[in-house]
């Protein structure tokens, strides 16, 4: 009797692991074609001689495409504007997006509709943000400029913040940190409401400060979102390229060509698609090893 | 002595609340306000916080103009097939995810979050050619097969999360009464995590309409172009320089997300927290 029981849940098994197979197979065909391949593709193709004359037969061309990259150096320009846009984008907003979060974390009446609110600039399309922004940096007329001259923080009301290097960068980060800001405020408020009051009130009790709470007790029971969050909103500024293309088109002479304008422009303004994958492959180095000390630091708190 | 500390404090912490949103939102309000003013207002210091002769004539200027018309349609188009790609294949995958077990199971898991790790420009430079190959750029399901690979990665994991918090009992009572397993997910399961549906179809359609960089590329044709690279080829060419009407088109090319949010923002909300903190 025993036996064609075992069977039978032998036989079960195998066919739940077929039906969650055929429910998860559409995923995987649609990931896999659009994705997994082209990626492949993409690490070969970076060693081969693949522009539009021989597309359809690229041969491997001796390391040709990154040696071209560190031949001209220009690639060392393109990593440093990389790290420091990105840098720059993710702290800034986080700090903003947290201390956002903390502000209406607090007793406050109405906090749903704030939140709300100072959600609205993560809707909108990133061009759209992009052309705002310009607009409001415009150099004789924009805003931006006419405000700071008003209240006495610039001499003048002309600042050319896309032809200069570092106002640039300035003016791209200041653009991409209030698009997506609201998106760290949001994650970070959801963990804050969810961290056990008892805790804090007990902190309180044995007379511990605002600023000692916060960094001993509600800090460290948000750290697991903490890490997404900023893990998330890294990826998303190293894939940055519709802000950054649209306010200044990478320039002024590359200052904000971060690896994601070079590799598109390299791809698809000088029909070169090897050296394009290979800026890729490059990126996608710097990421791994960004995500291999991620996950470090995660598990490192994880078995604190 | 205390109660009035207090009190002063909340006022100053609504104060501090309010200007930061006066802040944030002023980029907003001033794109409406540019929008309805003549171009030669805006070209001149000290800017118009008030307009003096507000007028509709940039907004008449880009909704008569039949090629934004089609820009517009083409992003709906794409978008609204994207959510309902998203949809149909996140759904079963997200239950899978969350009710079975099966070989491989975390390592398919992983792939699929690490995605939105890959450079989207290596992906678009192989998929450009293949398009090219199977006849693909500039048409409609083109752009709808990459919009909907970029977006299933969060759609999958969202759908997982919201199964995840509907008891696994269900599905077992289900079965002993006699429900195969299709029909459990569909007329038990399902009904239940509606507003992830929502929430996956919201967020979707915003990273869809949002898009630029692959419909910059996938297509091709004047008219199968998006909203996104319509806006930016008129910031370059047609409307260089004239701030007004780029301001009333950024509007009509936001308005469409900014009312969907408006109105599922509670969705909206609960599908962006949902991944990332388990209650």
């Amino acid at each position: 009797m025993t036996i064609p029981k075992l069977e039978r849940i032998r036989h079960k098994a195998v066919s739940d692991t077929l039906f969650s197979f055929l429910l998860i197979a559409p995923a995987l065909i649609v990931l896999g074609v659009t994705v997994l391949v082209p990626i492949l593709k993409g690490v070969y193709v970076s060693f081969c001689n693949y522009k539009l004359a021989t597309l359809n037969n690229p041969t491997w061309n001796n390391f040709q495409n990154y040696r071209n990259l560190f031949a001209d150096g220009d690639i060392f320009a393109y990593l440093k504007n990389t790290i420091v846009y990105v840098f720059l984008a993710v702290a800034i907003q986080y700090v903003l997006g947290m201390a956002v979060a903390l502000l209406l974390n607090s007793k406050i009446r109405g906090r749903k509709v704030l939140r709300g609110a100072f959600l609205i600039p993560w809707t909108l399309p990133s061009v759209v943000v992009a052309i705002l922004w310009r607009w409001m940096l415009q150099q004789q007329f924009g805003v931006i400029n006419y405000l700071l001259y008003k209240a006495n923080i610039t001499d003048t009301v002309n600042i050319a913040w896309t032809t200069d290097a570092v106002l640039a960068m300035a003016a791209v980060v200041m653009a991409a940190v209030w698009r997506k800001f609201p998106y760290i405020m949001v994650m970070l408020l959801a963990a804050l409401q969810s961290v056990d009051q008892s805790l804090v009130e007990a902190a309180k009790v044995d007379g511990a400060s605002y600023w000692k709470t916060l960094i001993h007790i509600t800090m460290p029971a948000i750290r697991p979102v903490t890490i997404t969050a900023v893990w998330i909103a890294m990826m998303t500024n190293f894939q940055m390229y519709t802000i950054i293309s649209n306010m200044t088109g990478g320039g002024p002479v590359n200052a904000t060509t971060t690896l994601s304008l070079a590799a598109y422009k390299a791809a698809f303004q000088s029909y070169d698609f090897g050296e394009g994958a290979a800026i890729g492959v490059l990126w996608m180095l710097l990421l791994g090893v960004i995500t291999v000390l991620c996950n470090r630091l995660s598990e490192k708190y994880a078995t604190d | 002595m205390k109660n009035k500390k207090t009190k002063l404090l909340s006022v100053v912490k609504y104060a501090v609340i309010l200007l930061l949103l006066l802040v944030i939102l002023f980029p907003i309000i001033w794109m409406g306000i540019s929008s309805i003013q003549p171009s030669n207002k805006l070209m001149t210091l000290p800017p118009e916080f008030f307009p003096s002769s507000p007028t509709l004539a940039n907004y008449a200027r880009i909704l008569t103009n039949s090629k934004y018309l089609r820009y517009f349609a083409n992003s709906f188009i794409t978008a609204g097939g994207t959510v309902l790609a998203c949809i149909l294949i996140s759904v079963p995958c997200g239950y899978a995810f969350s009710r079975y077990n099966f070989p491989l199971k975390k390592s398919i898991l992983t792939f699929v979050m690490s995605v939105q790790m890959f450079p989207i420009v290596v992906i678009l430079i192989t998929l450009y050619t293949y398009y090219m190959k199977w006849g693909m750029l500039s048409t409609y399901r083109g752009l709808i097969l990459t919009d909907t690979a970029f977006a299933l990665p969060l759609a999958i994991n969202l759908m997982k999360s919201f199964f995840d918090t509907i008891p696994k009992s269900l599905d077992e009572s289900a079965k002993i009464d006699g429900a195969g397993r299709l029909r459990t997910l569909w007329s038990i399961v399902l009904p239940l995590v509606v507003p992830g549906l929502l929430a996956v179809g919201i967020y979707t359609f915003l990273n869809a309409w949002d898009d630029f960089l692959m419909a910059l590329t996938i297509m091709q044709d004047v008219d199968m172009k998006t909203i996104t690279v319509g806006l930016a080829e008129s910031f370059l060419g047609e409307y260089a320089y004239d701030y007004g009407a780029l301001m009333a088109f950024s509007l009509c090319g936001s308005l469409p997300i900014i009312l969907l949010f408006v109105f599922l923002q509670k969705y909206m909300i609960s599908g962006l927290t949902a991944g990332a903190v388990k209650e």
